[in-house]
């Protein structure tokens, strides 16, 4: 059965050469931050935010949100987009031997991330608070992808190995 | 659900990697097939059975528990 929703199988190799560089970017950037900063690329831009921090929960003139064409520092935007679309390349490029099976096999390890991934959600809401939980959201968004591939890898190497019944 | 898929190819004399070319998907997903760990799509059984020359239902066979 022909599937069409998936990549080429050279987008996994494409993904995994854009999300390497922008991972370590991302998370090098912060201990180097005298030479990575925020600022580093900037640019005029749609910029939607909230007022106060309580934004939505102030009254009168202080209440809603804000959106303006302003200067905005984009390093860690452009870092953030760069692996969700290098994670989405990895996590659905076509497998070489792709049939109806690894299908299925994709379909249980996705089931299985996302439970994984809300017990991670449950965790981190619970016990992060403060800034600390922006990152978490973030580590979040990305560790489903993760997860997923690395959970969808283990099926389709134990499928791979699977014994030989006829000998 | 059971199957006779080892059975109808020993009949034809076809090992598990000739079926799997026939139908085009891997060796490794006859193999899961016939160990009854994987239920193949409308599609896949009745490619099976056309090289079989068989209906689906001689060699897929529902079970009570089914």
């Amino acid at each position: 059965m022909k599937t069409n929703h998936l990549f080429p199988h050279r987008f996994k190799w494409i993904g995994w050469c854009l999300f390497v560089p922008f991972a370590l970017l991302f998370f090098v950037a912060p201990i180097f931050s005298e030479v990575f900063d925020d600022d580093l690329i900037s640019f005029p831009t749609l910029s939607i935010g909230v007022k106060a921090l309580d934004g939505f929960r102030l009254e009168g003139n202080e209440m809603g949100l804000t959106a303006a064409f302003e200067q905005q520092d984009m390093f860690y935007e452009i870092c953030i987009i760069a692996m969700s679309v290098a994670l989405l390349f990895i996590a659905f490029a076509r497998e070489k031997d792709e049939d109806e099976y690894v299908e299925h096999l994709r379909l249980h390890s996705f089931v299985w991330a996302i439970k994984a991934n809300t017990i991670l959600l449950i965790l981190g809401t619970w016990f992060f608070f403060g800034g600390l939980y922006l990152w978490f959201v973030l580590f979040w968004f990305i560790s489903l992808f993760l997860i997923y591939i690395a959970k969808f890898q283990w099926e389709l190497y134990l499928f791979r190995k699977g014994e030989d019944d006829e000998k | 659900m059971k199957n006779n898929i080892r059975v109808e190819r020993a009949i034809l004399r076809m090992t598990q990697q000739q079926l799997a070319e026939h139908i085009s998907v891997s060796r490794q997903t006859i193999n899961a097939i016939e160990a009854g760990k994987y239920v193949p799509s409308t599609l896949l059984a009745l490619k099976m059975s056309k090289i079989f020359g068989k209906p689906v239902n001689e060699f897929f066979i529902l079970e009570d528990t089914d």
